[in-house]
């Protein structure tokens, strides 16, 4: 989109800014009565005093202008005269068009015909010198029009003086005010593009869920925004825009030097310059990079608008109070409700990060590394918290220390030199900072079948009660499905907000929100709570994007509660060194360990497809395990290995209904479904079946064990699919391999670990 | 001599570094890896590159459908002679082109505008067999209305043929206008569709005068020798979907009355390519 630069002229200094919607700038900044009517409906004060206006003549586009606000000298040494402001200003502006026109004119000699180029093949030998002076020409012609796109804007640019009085319609500003509150009040802590931010709007504009929103025109928004960018309610800028350039280099800038090459950064993923692409753009005309790492969420571009809901206290909460004063007639509105609800959770905000939770013991040590019986003790202190959620003792002494982590304000002692070190780093030009060093992280390391979820229950139950927002992500939309209604139930008075993909409920906010980690991207510093489910799962695990979008979304004050049973080892590494405050739950919630992989050794799946016959061993163990009844999950590595095996175990096993699957099959969750009804004995899978599947009384078979596919978090986690329930606790898991591999070891290892710490804490059933 | 000499050197030394560079492309459309590295579409994997669903035999010599065309004879005059079109519009075609025009994934361009070329490649290597002199003088596309325009950032069917005239080497001119701004032609019917696409189109005739002067060298004069010679002026009209042929009848006829209104009395012929054929 195209925008307004303009540039604020005072005694002290100047100041460049753009704007989506210049009348209302120029009334705020010039004319006094205007901006004290809309600052006394906001609540809200400046300290700029601003005596004229210097407003570029042409519209530029969004890029143009962000850059060049970002490259004005500083604001207290800016020039103050309006002959070095323009001069100034022309220079800028000339600089960045001509960076964009380069791109252009590399990109512009389209085509030549074939007779063009036997002309020029025949012209070559006669006429080079000619060719010379053409060549002069045309680059005198682009110089002299340069120099004139340059000068006459410059010229023309208009220099408004301010007013004290100029009788602006008082009633007109108040309305604008209002509107801008609202606004700024609906999209606190999400991150939007333009699109998206007038579908939100529409959405909660349109009375009643059956209205289907009519699309805003971006016309009648636009003041509204900009008014609460100008307040400091929202922050608007472009979604692809310019790296800010480190405080160590910009001497370089001040001694004249050329300005450096612009490094591109996508505001909304975090990616770099690496997943830029930058294509001719009709809207802004110029070459104009895109970020090809999350157009899947929509595109992000250099000359489009981002709206930043920044979360301030101060600011929001009396705006949004004082638009309610305003405009009661908007009582009903849906949208009325969201915005109170945030207003609320601002308040929770800083009872949160000031006052440590009543149920938390004093005698808390942030040192992470617990011993299990100080953790029985503290469960048994907050032991009525945890009644209404029915947690075995594994399950509360986490949730306690969880809880007590969330509340303690402190960050691991471990790490704050570490961090201190790191936030210095930031601030030079090679350090990422992809990572927010400052963010508190909590890891609930819990085994498989532990009952994760309901663990975060009373750290969900915690954050509303003290009316703060909470978020459950995770990384797969089946887990969002599934755990919506669980969610749901447990917390019947709450709103519930869930997100993934062509969620209906996409634009709403409520107190818990449920959401795939790529909806991530919509917020910015929004949650109070925020709950990362299975990160070690796909999509997330490896993927910098997610992890950056994750570390966004938490508020200031806020925690990140981790949770896998099969942490990245880089995390469990962290949590070892003390860096990562963290707690491990060794048992499942019937309190019987663990089961331990047996080995067989076989041939590899390869090997056995051109056999006749299966190996015995192999044979022997599935008839034992059908004989007991059990349902038989066998996981293979490759998708073509599924069909023939099963080929092979139907001809083997007559009587007993086997089937495939893997992600390429339609009729997975079918199958699934008839496998847990038992109409499916012996189900044929690949990975995709490897978490998130309870069956009860089942019993695991893993072929191929040894096979790259499957590393140690694989293993364990297939492995953790028997035995889960307390019908059957000791369900049978066989590592059916050539080699006994050093990822099967350190399996068996964390899963006999896990066990000798149960027993070790008390927590096992006595037999 | 030199220069041969010095272009050999370049060619050796790229062939080298092309020893050090990893093998293995990322799929455009599905980002798997692919180890298998094939002259044709090089920048998918096996798989996608299998699934494009080409028009290999035509049946429908004016549309260039692949069965039986019932559209073709209920047209009263068709104002262009024909068109070819790359590949059947299924779903495969349908992602590729949403990801391409509703996501806005310009990176899908050269891979879209070389599946195009081979439309290309066909009509020409066609009409060749009829007329040793067959040759296209200009490349024109189907435009869109300033807001859609907007509202994406570019124009796929103007991408697409300036992607074509820059691998073959011909001109590109930009002289069509959308009159109004009309609904998404995927939302209407075949009735809809014919009625709304008449005269949605008009030339902008400054363009046309511009055009005539770049095609026949500001030499005006020379043309009527042309003319005579019995020869038409060839156009190619490129566009992404054929459905119904009328966005393109419509086109064809707006370019034919614009020559005429600027005065041009010629013997005119469009062809036209589109990548899919629905």
């Amino acid at each position: 989109m195209q925008v307004t630069l303009y540039v604020l002229l005072s005694a002290k200094g100047s100041r460049a800014m753009w704007s989506v919607a210049p009348e209302v700038d120029r009334a705020y900044w010039l004319d006094r009565g205007y901006r004290n009517e809309v600052e006394r409906t906001a609540k809200r004060l400046t300290h700029w005093e601003s005596q004229s206006m210097l407003l570029w003549p042409e519209l530029l586009p969004l890029g143009i202008a962000v850059a060049i606000a970002q490259r004005w000298p500083d604001r207290e040494g800016g020039p103050s005269s309006e002959r070095t402001v323009r001069e100034v200003l022309g220079r800028l502006v000339s600089d960045a068009w001509g960076a964009g026109a380069g791109a252009q004119s590399a990109e512009e000699p389209r085509a030549s015909t074939q007779s063009e180029r036997n002309a020029q093949k025949a012209r070559r030998e006669s006429a080079k010198s000619e060719r010379v002076a053409q060549e002069a020409k045309r680059a005198d012609a682009q110089r002299a029009r340069r120099a004139d796109a340059q000068e006459a804007p410059v010229a023309r640019a208009e220099l408004v003086r301010g007013a004290s009085e100029r009788g602006a319609d008082r009633a007109g500003a108040r309305a604008l005010a209002a509107a801008a509150c609202r606004a700024a009040a609906l999209l606190q802590g999400r991150a939007l593009l333009r699109s998206e931010a007038l579908a939100l709007l529409a959405a909660a504009d349109a009375a009643g869920p059956a209205g289907e929103a009519q699309q805003a025109a971006w016309s009648a928004a636009a003041p509204a925004l900009q008014l609460a960018a100008l307040l400091g309610q929202l922050r608007l800028g472009g979604a692809v825009a310019p790296q800010p350039q480190p405080p160590l280099l910009r001497w370089r800038l001040a001694l004249r030097a050329e300005p450096p090459r612009q490094r591109l950064r996508c505001q909304r993923c975090g990616s770099g310059e690496a997943r830029m692409r930058r294509t001719p753009c009709a809207v802004c005309g110029r070459m104009c990079a895109y970020c090809e790492a999350c157009l899947t969420m929509g595109r992000s571009r250099e000359c489009g608008l981002l709206i930043l809901g920044t979360r301030t206290p101060a600011s929001s909460a009396l705006a949004f109070a004082s638009a309610r004063a305003l405009t009661p007639a908007a009582s009903s509105a849906p949208a009325f409700a969201t915005a109170r609800a945030l207003v609320s959770a601002e308040a929770g905000v800083s009872a949160f990060a000031l006052a440590p939770s009543p149920a938390a013991p004093a005698a808390y040590h942030p040192a992470p590394t617990k011993g299990p019986q100080d953790l029985a003790s503290i469960a048994a202190a907050s032991d009525e918290r945890f009644a209404r959620w029915q947690l075995s003792p594994a399950q509360a002494a986490a949730a306690a220390a969880a809880l007590q982590y969330i509340a303690g304000a402190g960050t691991t002692a471990g790490g704050s030199i570490f961090r201190r070190v790191v936030g210095l780093a930031r601030r030079l030009p090679f350090v990422s900072a992809s990572r927010q060093a400052s963010q508190r992280r909590f890891l609930l390391w819990a085994v498989t079948g532990a009952g994760k979820t309901e663990m975060i229950f009373p750290l969900i139950e915690a954050c509303l009660e003290r009316g703060g927002r909470a978020l459950i992500a995770t990384p797969r939309r089946d887990v969002v499905l599934e755990l919506d209604p669980r969610i749901r139930r447990a917390f019947p008075e709450a709103s519930v907000v869930t997100l993934y993909g062509g969620s209906p409920q996409r634009w709403e906010s409520g107190e818990i929100t449920l959401a795939t980690t790529h909806q991530l991207f919509r917020f910015r510093s929004a949650f109070d709570l925020v709950v990362i489910d299975e990160l070690d799962a796909f999509p997330f695990h490896n993927d910098e994007l997610l992890h950056y979008a994750a570390d966004n979304v938490c508020a200031a004050g806020g925690c990140t509660v981790l949770l896998s049973a099969t942490p990245p080892a880089e995390l469990r590494r962290a949590a070892k060194r003390g860096h990562l405050a963290h707690v491990r739950v060794p048992v499942r919630f019937h309190r019987h360990p663990l089961p331990v992989p047996a080995l067989i050794r076989i041939p590899m799946v390869r090997q056995l497809l051109h056999q006749r016959r299966l190996p015995g061993r192999l044979l022997d163990a599935l008839k034992k395990s059908l004989d007991r009844g059990a349902q038989l999950f066998l996981f293979v590595q490759q998708i073509r290995h599924v069909e023939p095996l099963v080929q092979r175990l139907r001809h083997a096993f007559p009587n007993i209904a086997i089937e495939g699957t893997s992600s390429k099959d339609a009729e997975r969750s079918n199958k699934v479904m008839e496998f847990r009804g038992r109409s499916i004995r012996l189900l044929v899978t690949t990975t995709i079946l490897e978490r998130g599947v309870t069956v009860p009384k089942s019993d695991v078979f893993i072929l191929d064990a040894d096979g790259k596919l499957f590393d140690e978090a694989s293993l364990v986690q297939m492995a953790g699919r028997a035995g889960r329930s307390k019908e059957d606790p000791a369900g049978r898991v066989y590592f059916c391999a050539a080699v006994y591999s050093r990822s099967q070891q350190a399996a068996i290892r964390q899963i006999r670990s896990m066990n000798k710490l149960a027993k070790r804490s008390g927590y096992l059933i006595k037999k | 001599m030199r220069k041969s000499w010095s272009q050999l050197f370049f060619k050796s030394m790229h062939n080298l570094l092309a020893l050090l560079r990893p093998s293995t492309s990322t799929c455009l459309i599905c980002g798997r890896n692919d180890h298998r590295t094939v002259s044709a579409l090089p920048s998918l994997c096996s798989e996608c590159r299998e699934s494009i669903p080409w028009i290999s035999r035509i049946h429908c010599p004016i549309c260039g459908r692949p069965e039986r065309c019932g559209d073709c004879g209920r047209r009263h005059a068709a104002a262009f002679i024909c068109n070819r079109s790359a590949v059947q519009y299924n779903d495969t075609i349908r992602q590729w082109l949403a990801l391409y025009k509703y996501r806005g994934h310009e990176g899908l361009e050269p891979l879209l505008g070389e599946l195009l070329l081979t439309a290309y490649s066909g009509l020409l290597q066609e009409f060749s067999q009829r007329s040793k002199l067959f040759r296209i003088d200009a490349v024109v596309h189907v435009p869109v209305s300033t807001e859609r325009l907007h509202e994406r950032g570019f124009n796929q069917a103007e991408r697409l043929a300036a992607y074509i005239a820059k691998q073959s080497g011909l001109l590109h001119f930009d002289i069509l206008r959308r009159a109004r701004h009309s609904q998404k032609q995927s939302f209407k019917t075949r009735g809809e569709r014919l009625r709304d696409s008449r005269e949605l189109f008009v030339s902008n005739v400054p363009a046309i005068l511009k055009m005539m002067d770049r095609l026949f060298g500001g030499d005006v004069s020379a043309m009527p020798a042309r003319l005579n010679s019995g020869e038409s002026v060839r156009f190619l009209l490129v566009d992404d979907i054929y459905t119904t042929g009328s966005t393109v009848n419509a086109c064809a006829r707006a370019v034919r009355e614009g020559v005429n209104w600027a005065g041009f009395q010629m013997h005119i012929e469009i062809y036209t390519i589109t990548l899919a054929r629905s």
